[in-house]
């Protein structure tokens, strides 16, 4: 709750023309519960959480105050908002109109793999928290009879000045918060500029300070009230930010503790308000009556109310229905929003009734001037057309934001070096430096950063294995070795088991540190293969299959290794084949809060991966009514979203795994010329024919013959056949090679001549070489309800027979999709 | 036990188990048929089948799936040894231009209404 004033359509406190006589009590409470609840609380959390770090992890501890502190403090605000009846009928367009349009914004946002939204979120919570407690500064001073507009100002300039600088001073609040905007689209900016901000920002809060205790100093010597508790209220809220902000080493406790005393000044003051609401027979609804009546059992059940809608978000992390998860998610930064937006006006202490309920008399509200500089426009519209206008500047920002993000995506390696400037403390910047400087062929660079975040993250297992994936391209297969042997020694079982921390409510995500057993294993086997330890890396391929699920390839690879026989494909990157690439916090997924789930869009060229969740473009498509196939098909990545969850699946780049699908059909099944121009990669269908292609010169070469033959393709990547404008029957045609046409020109491939021959019939060639019944029937829930065809003719065998990595094409189906859902927890 | 089995012995894994293969033709009928669209099973013939002898364990499927779930099945292996057999392939499994023709001859009267 806060009181806001103009500047952040949060109440101010508003003097009386004559100073008022300070109420009775100069406490909201009375003393021991003013300092438990409001004032000391920040003191009181530090005690109560941070020893749970002895018998829990941060992990733990986090999810359990986000979910019941931080997402749980949302419901006494829409207990208000929806149960003062007064209340909502002044505002009820915003209440009622606010909810659905909020939620299908989020829905939107998490749907495109956006991050604006989450940064915008961001940005209100620090505004929102920083009102919340200049107001009570403010209904402290107002108790003592303080009103004087200077020191509200103070109040409100010092507040925020400190707490800006300390989240920028906050090595991982700031890279949490630079990481969010990088991957927004925000500009990335130089170290020098970051450093010349926090410069500043010291400089002027040194110097706010310096004119706050000279102007506490001057109305005490004359006379004029002074509130010790509101003074006392500022410095520990400082001294509790700065320790939990930036001494602390354990950002994801000192956010999550952070927010718990904020929530807990929150219950307090609605309790107090609702309380005497209802006790002066106010307006409220029936059951808000019943709730808050003097009753020790009901207190207890107004904290289990909170708790029980806390839980949503808590539960939020451990639901594996993709759908349900994504209506969570979007549940979940809808109620974030709303909770800041609703805020902004149900607790303006400028309403008399709000003033009396909190029994703060008519001594605050917004400073003179503030009323002045604020527009008379503004301060003339009804509460509707303020609403609205609201709602038009709130949809311009989003949308700008995300034009931004699709329009002007970062470059990743650029945006990992800012990160890595802005935060050389943290070993994560360094930690993903790394990966991007791999990613980019710069080995010696990338080993650096690896070496760097391997000493600011000695425990993290993660780190250590992709260290040793950039000595194994660099052939020090030995060093490789040792590195991989440390990122197995420091495998911790919670590692795995850990619940994922990820959250809308917190500014950054916290991954794990660890990398899949399994994956190290595979790595260590292939390492020592180089070495030419046969023994030893059949040792740990072994131990592949008692640590990973998805075990067939490296099965394949111990049986080549004990055949003697040399690695295949590793030998030309001299890259193991398992290894995959991840990144720790913030980059590895997009929303955070949830398994993974989604993937980028193809559309996105940053590789800076959101936050909130894993990333990969065009994910399955929802069931189409009427097709019910569809329903197996999201099972099947519903059960693949699954697996990865569990972290049984190992990962590597779904753009690597999407590109060998492209060397694969290279490679095998269909050998010719010019296949390199007429095939892209598909989450889906791992390969398809481009679209839009016109007469393609293609050749296939047998021993000494060539067999040339062009290839067209219409607007949706088929093979062209002749046009059949007076079809009255459609016969699609799914198949591989033969039916596409190998090696005849378009109009000579089968459903082409087939649709010659029967007037009438329009032959839709859907058939891809390399294509296996899988694949068909793939394609057949995409086509068949657009198509709607009269007869589907299937011509598969061939393929289904070749070999591709020692993998189903089921198996395919699922890495690729675990690996678009985010690449799951615990892998490196 | 399969799954086990795969684990423990080298050897290649196909793309698609015969399993595999037959329960994507049968969703694939299944599909079709949902959609009021009418199945057809093309059995494309090998060059290799061309000299006589059992059809591709594959073949056989395609056609045992079509007799047991009554689906319109084109044998085309016969087809082509009548017209040309190992004349109408430019590889093991692609045919010449006639030999498209030849299939596609075939196919069409299973295309009509």
């Amino acid at each position: 709750m806060g009181r806001k004033n103009k500047r952040g359509g949060v109440a101010a406190p508003i003097p009386s023309a004559a100073a008022a006589a300070a109420p009775a009590s100069p406490w909201i409470l009375g003393p021991a519960r003013d300092m438990l609840l409001f004032i000391a609380a920040p003191l009181l959390v530090i005690a109560v959480f941070l020893p749970l770090r002895a018998w829990f992890s941060s992990r733990q501890i986090a999810i359990l105050l986000l979910a019941f502190f931080t997402f749980g403090h949302h419901f006494p605000g829409f207990l208000r908002a929806y149960g003062d009846r007064e209340l909502f009928s002044r505002y009820k367009w915003r209440f009622l109109i606010a909810p659905p349009a909020l939620f299908c914004v989020a829905y939107w946002f998490n749907a495109e793999q956006l991050h604006g939204l989450l940064v915008f979120v961001s940005l209100w919570d620090i505004w929102h928290v920083l009102m919340q407690h200049y107001g009570f500064m403010r209904i402290y001073d107002s108790k003592v009879g303080a009103v004087s507009p200077v020191g509200s100002w103070m109040d409100w300039g010092l507040s925020i000045s400190w707490y800006v600088t300390l989240i920028a001073v906050s090595p991982h609040y700031s890279y949490s918060l630079l990481s969010r905007g990088y991957q927004a689209g925000l500009p990335v900016i130089s170290a020098t500029a970051l450093q010349g901000l926090r410069t500043g920002l010291l400089s002027v809060s040194a110097l706010l300070t310096l004119a706050y205790v000279g102007y506490h100093l001057n109305e005490w010597r004359e006379g004029r009230p002074v509130s010790w508790r509101k003074l006392l209220m500022l410095g520990i809220f400082l001294g509790a930010t700065y320790y939990l902000y930036v001494f602390l080493d354990d950002f994801l406790v000192g956010f999550t503790v952070w927010s718990a005393f904020h929530c807990i000044q929150y219950y307090g003051i609605v309790w107090v308000y609702n309380r005497n609401r209802v006790k002066k027979n106010g307006p409220v609804a029936a059951f808000v009556r019943f709730l808050f009546r003097p009753s020790a059992g009901l207190v207890l059940f107004y904290a289990g109310l909170i708790l029980a809608y806390g839980a949503i978000n808590y539960f939020t992390a451990a639901v594996t229905n993709v759908g349900l998860q994504k209506l969570l998610i979007a549940f979940v930064v809808t109620s974030n929003a709303l909770h800041y937006y609703y805020d902004g006006f149900i607790w303006k202490v400028r309403d008399k009734a709000t003033r009396a309920d909190l029994d703060i008399a008519d001594a605050v509200g917004a400073p003179a001037k503030a009323k002045a500089w604020a527009g008379q426009l503004i301060r003339r519209m009804s509460p509707a057309d303020k609403g609205w206008l609201q709602a038009v500047y709130l949809s311009c920002a989003l949308l700008l934001l995300a034009n931004l993000e699709r329009e002007r995506p970062n470059e990743p390696l650029a945006a990992a070096q800012s990160l890595a400037e802005a935060a050389p403390e943290l070993g994560e910047p360094h930690y993903n430096l790394g990966l991007e400087l791999w990613r980019a062929g710069r080995l010696p660079e990338a080993e650096a950063s690896l070496e760097r975040a391997a000493q600011l993250l000695p425990r993290s297992s993660k780190v250590f294995n992709n260290w040793g994936g950039v000595l194994y391209d660099q052939g020090r297969f030995d060093e490789a070795v040792e590195r991989y042997r440390t990122a197995l020694s420091l495998r911790r079982p919670d590692d795995e088991n850990a619940l994922r921390s990820s959250s809308p409510l917190m500014p950054g995500e916290a991954s794990s540190d660890a990398a899949r057993p399994g994956l190290v294993y595979t790595n260590l086997g292939q390492a020592l293969a180089r070495l030419g330890d046969g023994d030893e890396a059949v040792d740990a391929y072994a131990k592949v299959s008692s640590t990973t699920a998805v075990s067939s390839r490296a099965c394949g690879t111990r049986a080549r290794t004990l055949e003697g026989r040399t690695l295949r494909r590793s030998a030309p990157g001299l890259r193991p084949r398992w290894r995959s690439i991840r990144r720790l916090s913030p980059r590895t997924s997009t929303w955070p809060g949830c398994l993974p789930t989604k993937a980028t869009t193809s559309r996105r060229r940053s590789t800076i991966k959101p936050l909130w969740r894993p990333a990969t473009s065009a994910r399955a498509k929802p069931p189409r009514p009427g097709w019910r196939s569809c329903r197996r098909r999201q099972a099947h990545h519903d059960a693949a979203d699954r697996t990865a969850a569990r972290g049984r699946v190992s990962c590597r780049a779904p753009r690597r795994r999407r590109k060998r699908a492209l060397e694969f059909l290279a490679d095998e099944p269909v050998r010719f010329s010019g296949n390199g121009k007429i095939f892209e990669s598909d989450d889906e269908l791992f390969w398809k024919l481009k679209s839009g292609l016109h007469a393609v010169a293609c050749a296939e070469r047998i021993a000494e013959q060539e067999w040339p033959f062009s290839v067209s393709t219409d607007e949706h990547g088929r093979r062209s056949t002749p046009d059949a404008k007076d079809a009255q029957r459609t016969a699609l045609f799914l198949g591989d090679s033969c039916t596409f046409g190998i090696p005849v020109d378009d109009h000579e491939s089968f459903p082409a001549v087939c649709q010659s021959l029967m007037p009438g019939l329009r032959a839709v060639n859907a058939g891809v070489p390399g294509y296996t019944a899988f694949q068909g029937r793939v394609l057949l829930e995409q086509l068949g309800p657009r198509l709607r065809p009269d007869v589907v003719v299937l011509t598969f065998w061939v393929n289904g027979r070749t070999v591709w990595d020692h993998l189903s094409d089921l198996e395919h189906h699922e890495l690729l999709a675990a690996e678009r859902a985010g690449e799951p927890a615990g892998i490196a | 036990m399969t799954r086990l089995v795969r684990r423990v012995t080298p050897g290649d894994r196909p793309r698609l188990s015969e399993d595999e293969f037959a329960a994507e033709v049968r969703t694939i009928i299944r599909l079709a048929r949902e959609a009021n669209a009418r199945p057809v099973i093309v059995v494309w013939p090998a060059a290799t089948g061309m000299d006589g002898g059992p059809p591709h364990v594959r073949q056989q499927l395609l056609l045992d799936i079509a007799r047991e779930q009554n689906v319109a099945a084109v044998e085309l292996t016969s087809k082509f040894r009548a017209a040309g057999g190992r004349a109408l392939f430019v590889d093991p499994v692609h045919a010449t231009r006639e030999g498209y023709r030849i299939a596609a001859e075939t196919i069409a009267p299973h295309l009509e209404g």
